[in-house]
């Protein structure tokens, strides 16, 4: 006979789980006990909503689902913003949570909270586990259904006392799930009409989103792209999917993406979207967006068909499939034909390009925040994974840093969680030892999980940390600017009876917590302090002061088309 | 919402809120499941009109009637994501005419020795039934599609209505050859 608890620890081992990001609590605690006796690594998080970040910045960087373990109660509802994050994203997780004991749940014990029923909306799936015969099955199917299809987080709740029950573990070599479709494979036929749009079209466009990540699919899409010579916009999650080094790159497009992807996408007569949901970051006004395109859609979630546009060619189908597929229909083309085809198409978008570059004006005494991050890339030469908070920092990272390689730019796009980016980069450290990790954060997203810091020191994972410190809630500060005659609602986060005065000292807190830091705020001083940043092999903090009066341009207004961008 | 007045002050999802949608969900039989299809709708501001549910010939699988009123397209995203849940096995949404739509209506309503007789005629023609008889009153049983439920329901208003309990209907697709005693 076996205990429950090592039931649930014999199920992590059997799915290849190397390790749980998990903050103990009463109605966990016994799966920790379990723990000590297994090999799967075990990282203490200083805060659940950290741990839950932490599994997806494994999940992100590896491919592999996360794993996080929370206490009931408390411990439960800190997960919940974590698992908010990796539903939207569609990032793979399995969230642990301890539950109070059978006989207990709905009589408001002690730390009880209905998690499954908090949870419901934000998950792809979930589980309360009151018989213990249940436990092998259970994890079985919540592994495969994170990672498979369209991924997601997926939640299992299991009362303590069916913890510390016995009994004899059946583990099933496969799922039997019959309401969960199966990956949908790209029809035939519709392919046939993707390569006929593609010979009539004269601006054709791709645009890629997270689902060439998940999906595995960068490599098809870049033979893609070479061969019909068609340029290409990610979206946010897309980023790294297609190298923004290659000539037919346009980098990211929406709200704050280039002017000449943008551009691109609403001039476009063929419109190729794969793996996207056309989010309202990236549509402006749906209605207007690439108005007068025919749209191809190839999504893997049935729900994201026609759900904010209609399509002319929906093609339900894994992105790497249908991909797959294109390129083989493709194989007797010359490149070259394509080539002439669009080729006034791409004079367009070259000058485009040459009109409306990004870039930021130098400062004799001052950091700009953009310089910050393209003097990063250059000294990791582009070989590094990302990680940001959310505001203008995050923007600015996509702008300045190039990505190559999908899963080296991680961010809470989404949701949009402040506090992500530093527990994510502890994850993807986790997951990536031997690569530079590095958390791109704003002053206001840092303090949101700064905790985790003892994390990063007691765990020794070397991920660093640069804080583009502007002492202010910058996009809602340049929200303020532009369209509330900068009238500050509570957006200044230093001290307002020292406004001068740096506040806090982040490089004290580093010190604190035993992790070397160092503060800039001269250019001269950028250089070097990034060469210290990177050389070291632990945890490193870089405050970094920039002037608040940057905004990120270009900028289309919430709700408007690529016509009322905003490039000053 | 007869007035163009009150429709501005109304969002445009509730603009077609009369629009009247049967759904047959075929589920798997495992707790939570109502819950997660419940949530569809009311995140989305939709109010189920009725809801049944009861196991199949299969008692691994239950299958749900659920009647909505609202916007088309947003009831078509609905679909899809019931579709998307991992316990729901298969969604039918009827059309009017495309499916045989029953349900079942318990009321109790006075009748005395002076109006029972006459409230008996009424329950007859519409093959009512009666199942329990007090000195004061009545309880009547009836199934049928919606329209002839209402018919009977307006008649028997008038010996007045002590309580009542509907069920709201049961809907499944009608074979192509078939046709409703009731149409």
């Amino acid at each position: 006979m076996t205990r429950g608890a090592d039931i649930i620890v014999q199920a992590l081992e059997r799915e290849g789980v190397e390790v749980v990001f998990a903050y103990p609590g009463g109605t966990s605690m016994e799966i920790h006990q379990s723990l000590t006796r297994s090999k799967i690594r075990v990282i203490l998080p200083r805060h659940e909503q950290g741990e839950a970040f932490a599994a997806e910045g494994y999940a992100r960087a590896s491919g592999r689902p996360g794993v996080c373990m929370a206490t009931s109660g408390p411990g439960a509802t800190n997960l919940v913003t974590g698992i908010a994050d990796a539903y939207m994203d569609s990032i793979p997780m399995v969230a642990i949570t301890g539950q109070v004991p059978n006989f207990f749940i709905g009589k408001m014990a002690f730390q009880e909270t209905d998690v499954v029923g908090l949870t419901l909306p934000i998950v792809k799936h979930s589980y309360l586990v009151l018989d213990i015969n249940d436990i092998p099955r259970v994890f079985k199917e919540a592994f495969h259904l994170a990672r498979t299809g369209r991924p997601g987080p997926v939640l299992i709740d299991i009362p303590k006392n069916v913890q510390q029950m016995n009994a004899q573990p059946v583990f099933p070599d496969s799922v039997d799930l019959p309401g969960y479709a199966e990956t949908p494979k790209a029809d035939p036929i519709a392919i046939q009409e993707v390569i006929g749009l593609l010979a009539k079209a004269k601006r054709p466009l791709l645009y890629c989103g997270g689902g060439i990540i998940s999906g595995g699919a960068h490599g098809e899409l870049l033979r893609f792209a070479e061969r019909t010579h068609i340029p290409v916009a990610t979206t946010l999650m897309g980023i790294g999917g297609f190298p923004e080094t290659h000539p037919l790159a346009l980098k990211w497009l929406g709200m704050h993406g280039t002017v000449f992807a943008n551009n691109a996408a609403n001039e476009a007569d063929l419109l190729l979207a794969i793996g996207v949901r056309f989010d309202d970051r990236v549509t402006g006004k749906v209605e207007k967006f690439c108005e007068h395109g025919t749209i191809v859609h190839i999504e893997i979630d049935p729900s994201e068909i026609g759900k904010n546009k209609p399509v002319a060619l929906p093609i339900l189908s894994d992105v790497k499939d249908a991909l797959r597929k294109l390129n083989a229909a493709l194989e007797g083309d010359s490149p070259a034909s394509f080539k002439a085809r669009y080729a006034d198409w791409h004079r367009q978008i070259a000058a485009w390009k040459k009109q409306y570059p990004l870039a930021w004006k130098p400062s004799a005494h001052e950091i700009p925040p953009q310089q910050v991050i393209r003097t990063l890339y250059e000294m990791t030469k582009g070989d590094a994974i990302i990680t940001t908070g959310v505001g203008q920092h995050q923007m600015w990272t996509g702008q300045f840093y190039d990505f190559t390689k999908p899963r080296t730019f991680l961010t809470s796009a989404g949701l949009g969680a402040m506090g992500f980016g530093y527990p994510a980069a502890l994850g993807a450290k986790v997951a990536c030892p031997n690569k530079q990790v590095i958390d791109i954060d704003g002053d206001g997203s840092f303090q949101m999980n700064i905790q985790e810091l003892a994390t990063a020191h007691i765990e020794k994972i070397a991920a660093k940390a640069i804080i583009l410190n502007n002492r202010h809630l910058g996009m809602v500060m340049q929200w303020e600017d532009r369209f509330y005659r900068s009238n500050r609602g509570n957006t200044f986060l230093a001290d307002p009876s020292h406004p001068d005065k740096e506040y806090p000292d982040f490089v004290q807190i580093a010190r604190g917590f035993n992790i070397p830091a160092r503060k800039v705020t001269h250019p001269r001083d950028l250089r070097p302090a990034i060469r210290e940043l990177l050389d070291v092999d632990t945890a490193y903090v870089l405050d970094v002061r920039v002037p608040y009066t940057e905004h990120v341009l270009p900028m289309i207004p919430s709700n408007r088309t690529y016509k009322d961008v905003i490039i000053a | 919402m007869d007035s163009p007045l009150d429709c501005r002050t109304e969002s445009p999802l509730s603009l077609s809120m009369t629009q009247r949608h049967t759904l047959a969900i075929l589920v798997e039989n495992k707790f939570g499941v109502l819950v997660r299809i419940a949530g569809l709708f009311s995140g989305r501001g939709f109010n189920i009109d009725s809801l049944n549910v009861a196991t199949t010939t299969d008692p691994a699988f239950s299958r749900m009637t659920v009647v909505v009123r609202g916007d088309n397209k947003v009831l078509d995203q609905i679909t899809r994501q019931l579709e998307k849940l991992v316990n729901v096995i298969e969604v039918q949404h009827f059309h009017p005419h495309e499916a045989v739509e029953r349900e079942l209506i318990l009321l109790k309503v006075k009748a005395d020795s002076k109006t029972r007789s006459e409230a008996m005629q009424i329950v007859d023609i519409f093959r009512a039934k009666i199942v329990d008889v007090q000195a004061e009153s009545i309880l009547v049983e009836t199934t049928g599609a919606q329209r002839k439920v209402e018919a009977f329901l307006s008649l028997m208003r008038k010996f007045g209505v002590l309580e009542m309990t509907r069920t709201g209907p049961v809907a499944m697709r009608r074979a192509a050859t078939a046709c409703d005693d009731e149409d």
